[in-house]
């Protein structure tokens, strides 16, 4: 069953919590979101293991967790660096500037959408809108939400991020 | 029948019933809209958004595949909206943005619904001059499924289909927006044994076979009618030919059989992308200890003369020849040798190598098949799997589960349909009869499996293969169908086993013990009527079959043997059997290609494989079909039924009847499921596709 | 009487005996061919010496009298014909039965099956008027690196 995939198992409290949540729910596959949140808290990064373990607790087909997790931005597949960099590609942003924010993280820092410095500080993430469309373009820096960036105020937020 | 609702589409008043869709009610008068997810077998997802029509009162265009009818109801198509005909164009030009159109070289070119649809209702140009997406094609899915993501609309038909038909969830949509695309989860493979049908469906070229890949454009293929000879099901098909060689089988439905699906088993079974093993075009005659070529004439003196040295030998002993038969060999050849060896070498040692046989109908056992199986509210599965033998009835049965009936399963509580099974009972070997006999002590007695099955109303019955041959469990399940036939119910009993035409060679009295028409041989006055068709007398002896068949012949009591079809030697053999197919003083092969057996015979005749023959196949739920040859066979080859009438024509035999037809005549007024099937309301049953 | 008419007759023989000569000495001779003559059929490559043609069938289907026959096959990396996924392992072409039409020619998405002026098409035996695709194909031009396969792109459609 697990294709070659190293067999993850969760801790007892997340198993009493995952319990918890299906309880909430009429079906299992209701369930998928909030245990699919609780398995990236447990182990930080949503690996091939990790999707087939949640596919098997909650007797889902894997393909089904596959689509889930790919669909969501904020699951993460992939390890990533200290902060994530969200950076909107919608329209709005776009226009004002976007492009060249991307062209200055890579020469600034080599950072390419879905890649990480080699410092392991930054991942840089494309979004879809953040909200700034009058005040574009902007990020995210992990939480924290800046706009109306230009390069050189991008250098200035992320030195706050070490 | 519940009220019927009527509405309006565009202008006409048309009355359905309720719950029907508006694009079913406009496809009811011939109205037609466009569409691309939308499939009448599955649950629509209204995703393609071609379907847009536009009711009155409702603010925006609505899905015409997704949206029941209502009473009232005031629907206006693309034929009398210029609203939902530009919705429909800009959508049509939404789906060819990315769309690679590379129709020249797509398998599905010609018989495309994008294609045709956009020819139809699109937009005669495109307004996006920029780049289009390219990704890395073809991605394998599976064994027999590539992806072309470039041409994939996301109609989700494929996926729907996995998930709800064949219910092996393997596919899904992954990512989002415009990176979605269809994948399997990491590590797996859409290995399901009904993944051809997704090529089918897919109303664009993103799915496409391994193994027809580029192999014709569709303009270019005969569509020939046929029957899958790959197991009992008997699915209806149509056989692809291109300058004489098949190249795909696609499905033909029939609600009767196959419900327009068919397994990649059947549909696999053509593999142009395979080399075939040479066949065999001249007779072999065995001189000096080796096979050599030889004229027909030639081999079929030597098989006669062969034969009637064996036959008339002092004393004329009975039973001194036997026949085996392999599995797809046609009813009218099981009958033709059947007959032959009855009547001309007094021997009932006819043997067919496909499984086991529906000789159960005798004991108070029916055909069972997909009808009874959507008639039912309840199927009980004794010691039967029909995932893995009869993929077809696999489906049927849970779409009986999907509309609601339930499923037991006793035996092996481990097969796939066990997941779906309301109560499962595991059994193997002798505990299966001690099984059954306390489910029918249940059934009065109200409790256990008994309980869950008198609580259903129309009950379904189903040996599997091993059940059916255990005498002791086929007699407990008479008395199971006794107990469960009372207060109302009504019980359906019959096998879920065999190979291709097991039922077929039962019917066809190519079995030790039975007759043409399920006549036993130790009933006088069955075999009388026999007698009186045949005009000869046939030998009142039970024969032989299977293992005891070899074993005798290697007590030199069968001396000789005719093989049609069979390889019985390729198969692991008792040492004391492989001394049989050794001691044989003639050993007659038909085959298409060289085989194990076919090298220890003494005669080799080059016999017509399967698409090349013309004749019927009998089902699982004995019902015969017809087909027609789908290719010519090659110089040389004779089919079966002509070899049959050579050889009787060489020994002699009063063969009065040798034109298909006779034959056919004959064969009806012994056997009723075999006359049935002529009696077709248009033109012959079986071709016509769906029968009332 | 008639032997007026007889004069009158060769009269104008022996006009056209001293007039301008409108025969030529073909072979030796050749009139020159108009630009938009149909003859015979080439197959086209690439620049980059790939073959044009994609095994579509679409010549085979447009052809009024059904002398084209293609079977397609799948290019693998190791064994590249065509740029995309799909050649013509076959492409025959039964010249006898060829009205030269230039419907092929049409058809061809990718402008692969053209007709050249090459009319001298005359052989002493039945066979060798099945032109196979060696035949048919232009020879490939001087050696050049190949470039990496291009996705397809069709040379004419109405959708961008």
């Amino acid at each position: 069953m697990e294709g070659g995939v190293k067999a993850v198992e969760f801790s007892e409290t997340a198993k009493r919590e995952i319990e918890k949540i299906l309880s909430r729910y009429p079906t299992k596959g209701a369930a998928l979101l909030p245990v699919l949140h609780l398995a990236q808290e447990e182990f930080g990064v949503l690996t091939e293991g990790v999707r087939a373990r949640v596919a098997q607790v909650l007797d889902l087909p894997p393909a089904q967790v596959e689509g889930v997790v790919s669909f969501y931005t904020l699951f993460k597949t992939q390890p990533t660096g200290r902060h994530v960099i969200w950076l909107c590609q919608t329209l709005s942003c776009d226009l004002a500037g976007t492009r060249s924010l991307l062209g200055h993280l890579d020469r600034r820092y080599s950072l390419k959408p879905g890649g990480t410095t080699a410092d392991g500080r930054f991942t840089l993430v494309m979004a879809e809108c953040l909200g700034g469309c009058g005040t574009g373009p902007a990020m995210m820096v992990n939480w924290d939400y800046h706009d109306r960036l230009t390069p050189e105020r991008v250098d200035e937020v992320l030195e706050k991020y070490r | 029948m519940a009220d019927m609702i009527t509405l309006t589409i565009d202008g006409r008043e048309i009355v359905v019933p309720p719950g029907t869709k508006i694009i079913e009610a406009a496809g009811s008068v011939g109205i037609e809209i466009p569409r691309f997810c939308y499939h009448p077998k599955l649950t629509p997802v209204a995703v393609c958004r071609c379907c847009l029509v536009e009711v009155e009162k409702v603010p925006k265009l609505i899905p015409a595949c997704a949206t029941p009818v209502s009473a009232g109801m005031v629907v206006r198509t693309r034929a009398t909206s210029e609203k939902v005909r530009k919705a429909q164009q800009g959508m049509i030009e939404f789906l060819l943005i990315n769309h690679p159109l590379d129709c020249p070289v797509c398998d599905k070119g010609g018989e495309c619904p994008l294609q045709d649809q956009t020819l139809a209702y699109g937009p005669g140009g495109t307004r996006f001059a920029e780049k289009k997406y390219h990704f890395k094609k073809p991605v394998p899915l599976g064994p027999h499924i590539l992806i072309d993501r470039e041409r994939c609309i996301l109609c989700l038909r494929c996926v729907q289909f996995q998930r709800e038909i064949a219910q092996h969830p393997q596919i899904s949509v992954t990512y989002r927006g415009r990176d979605s695309f269809i994948d399997t989860a990491p590590g797996r493979t859409l290995d399901s044994n009904f993944s051809g049908n997704t090529v089918e469906i897919c109303p664009v070229g993103a799915l496409t076979g391994r193994h027809y890949r580029f192999r014709a454009r569709p303009w270019e293929y005969e569509r020939k009618p046929s029957i899958c000879p790959e197991c009992a099901c008997g699915c209806n098909i149509y056989t692809h030919v291109r300058n004489g060689e098949i190249l795909r089988v696609a499905s033909r439905e029939n609600p009767l059989v196959d419900d327009g699906w068919l397994c990649d088993r059947g549909r696999f079974s053509v593999r142009p992308d395979e080399p075939a093993p040479p066949r065999l075009t001249t007779p072999l005659v065995r001189i000096n200890g080796r096979l050599m070529p030889v004229s027909w004439d030639g081999a079929l003196e030597f098989a006669t003369s062969a034969f009637r040295k064996i036959a008339q030998a002092p004393g004329r002993p009975e039973g001194v020849v036997g026949a085996i038969a392999g599995p797809s060999t046609t009813n009218e050849e099981l009958y033709l040798l059947g007959r032959i060896l009855r009547t001309s070498y007094s021997s009932n040692n006819l043997s067919f190598d496909g499984g086991a046989s529906s000789a159960l109908r005798s004991a108070g056992f029916a055909p069972v098949g997909a009808p009874d199986i959507d008639w039912a509210d309840t199927i009980l599965l004794i010691a039967s799997d029909p995932s893995r033998d009869l993929p077809i009835l696999d489906l049927r049965i849970k779409k009986a589960v999907r509309k609601g009936a339930r499923l037991a399963i006793l035996g092996n509580t481990s097969i796939e349909l066990a997941s779906l099974a309301a109560s499962t009972i595991q059994a193997a070997g002798t505990d299966l009869a001690r099984a059954i006999e306390e489910i029918a002590r249940n059934v009065p007695a109200q409790t256990g499996q008994g309980a869950f099955l008198s609580s259903g109303k129309r009950i379904v019955v189903a040996l599997g293969e091993t059940a059916s041959r255990d005498k002791t469990a086929v007699s407990e399940v008479g008395k199971l169908i006794s107990a469960l036939s009372k207060d109302g119910r009504e019980v359906r009993a019959g096998v879920f086993a065999g190979g291709t035409n097991a039922a077929g060679a039962v019917e066809m009295g190519f079995h030790p013990e039975y007759l043409p028409g399920l006549r036993r041989i130790d009933d006088v006055r069955a075999k009388a009527q026999v007698e009186a068709v045949w005009s000869a007398s046939v030998a009142a002896k039970a024969g032989l079959a299977g293992s005891s068949l070899l074993c005798s012949a290697a007590h030199g009591e069968v001396k000789a043997l005719y093989v049609m079809g069979a390889d019985p030697a390729s198969r692991s053999l008792t040492p004391e059997e492989r001394e049989g197919l050794k001691r044989l003083e003639c050993l007659v092969v038909t085959t298409d290609r060289m085989t194990k057996t076919a090298e220890m015979a003494h005669v080799v005749f080059p016999a017509a494989a399967f698409w090349e023959k013309t004749g019927s196949l009998t089902n699982v739920a004995v019902r015969v079909q017809r087909f027609e040859a789908a290719v010519p066979p090659p110089p040389g080859v004779k089919s079966d039924v002509d070899i049959l009438v050579s050889l009787a024509k060489a020994g002699c035999l009063p063969l009065s009847k040798e034109s298909p037809a006779d034959l056919a005549e004959e064969i009806a007024r012994l056997s009723e499921p075999y006359a049935r099937s002529f009696s077709g309301r248009t033109g012959s049953p079986a071709m016509s596709g769906r029968e009332g | 009487m008639f032997l007026i008419e007889l004069f009158r007759g060769m009269g104008i023989t022996l006009k056209h005996f001293f007039g301008k000569t409108i025969t030529i000495q073909y072979p030796e001779q050749r009139r020159p061919l108009y630009d938009r003559t149909r003859w015979r059929h080439i197959l086209r490559r690439h620049e980059n010496g790939l073959e044009r043609c994609i095994g579509c069938s679409l010549c085979a289907g447009s052809c009024p009298v059904h002398c084209i026959r293609v079977v397609a096959a799948e290019n693998t990396d190791a064994d590249r014909r065509s740029p995309g996924e799909r050649y013509a392992k076959t492409y025959e072409i039964n010249i006898l039965r060829c009205i030269f039409c230039g419907y092929c020619q049409d058809a061809c998405p990718t402008g692969a099956i053209v007709l050249r002026k090459d009319f001298e098409l005359a052989r002493d035996h039945r066979s060798k008027f099945l032109y196979t695709k060696e035949m048919l194909l232009e020879p490939k031009p001087a050696l050049q690196p190949v470039p990496e396969p291009q996705p397809l792109e069709m040379a004419s459609s109405t959708h961008g």
